[in-house]
């Protein structure tokens, strides 16, 4: 591509910088398409740099360069889950004893994956009482428990021959600064002791473990 | 009229009796804190007559 410059008067040889002195009215005196490397436009091309060899330095975070630490990550690392069998089972347990289905524990593995991780931890059981009469929880760690309510966390307040049908659910968090293999294990706790009969009407407990990353 | 469940019927015969027991498998019974075991057999037989006062 080439400059134009249209002569007001015949004009030979090559001219001078001296003679360019008063300068060129771009905007009447230049004709043509400047050259894209002299800041012409009209480039037709799609890549002008090879970004893998010619460019040093960090691209800035907001055109896509890395190393960004303002954003946060995803938090859920992993997620694991059972549901127990509908099979009902009858409990009467002034202490805290494994929620099975009859053979089955209530109960969850999970390996953090960082130790710096939080385990949350939700339990849905549905449970038949009759008057006066309730339960409560406690969810152990490898053995340990780190969640208990009280044994009346349900509890039916009505007549002793007043039967109340219920799904109850806890949330819970454990911080176990671990990486190895844990067990996670509902148990139940009856108040006074007294049978209280879980999955009922084959509506089987569920036990959910969710690893939240630091 | 309603099912005597195995619970009841071991309420029945040891109102303390602490234990964990599947309603549709006798099988799966586990006797708690030191409780005194009580047969199958009479656990049953408690169940039916439980049963009989129920539906009469």
């Amino acid at each position: 591509m080439t400059l134009t410059v249209v002569k007001t008067t015949a004009l030979t040889g090559t001219i001078t910088n001296a003679q360019l002195a008063g300068g060129i009215d771009l905007t009447s005196k230049v004709t043509g398409t400047l050259p894209i490397a002299n800041g012409g436009t009209n480039s037709t091309a799609t890549t002008f740099v090879n970004a893998t060899t010619n460019v040093t330095g960090a691209l800035p975070i907001v055109n896509g360069g890395t190393g960004a630490t303002s954003f946060a990550p995803g938090k859920i690392g992993q997620v694991v889950s059972l549901a127990s069998s509908p099979n009902s089972v009858s409990i009467s347990s002034g202490s805290y004893t494994a929620l099975t289905d009859g053979s089955i524990p209530v109960s969850l593995s999970i390996t953090p994956s960082a130790a710096s991780s939080k385990i949350f931890c939700q339990v849905s059981i549905q449970a038949r009482t009759v008057g006066s009469r309730g339960y409560g929880i406690n969810i152990t760690r490898s053995g340990t428990q780190f969640f208990a309510t009280p044994e009346q966390d349900f509890y039916n307040g009505l007549g002793a021959t007043d039967t109340v049908d219920a799904r109850s659910n806890w949330l819970a968090i454990d911080s176990p600064n671990s990486t190895s293999a844990l067990t996670y294990a509902v148990g139940v706790k009856t108040n006074g002791g007294n049978a209280v009969g879980f999955q009922q009407n084959s509506a089987p407990s569920s036990f959910v473990l969710m690893e939240i990353l630091a | 009229m309603s099912r005597i469940t195995f619970a009841e019927a071991i309420k029945s015969l040891n109102s303390k009796a602490e234990f964990k027991v599947a309603e549709g498998d006798i099988n799966f019974l586990e006797w708690l804190n030191n409780t005194t075991p009580i047969t199958k057999e009479n656990i049953l037989a408690e169940q039916a007559r439980l049963q009989t006062i129920e539906d009469a």
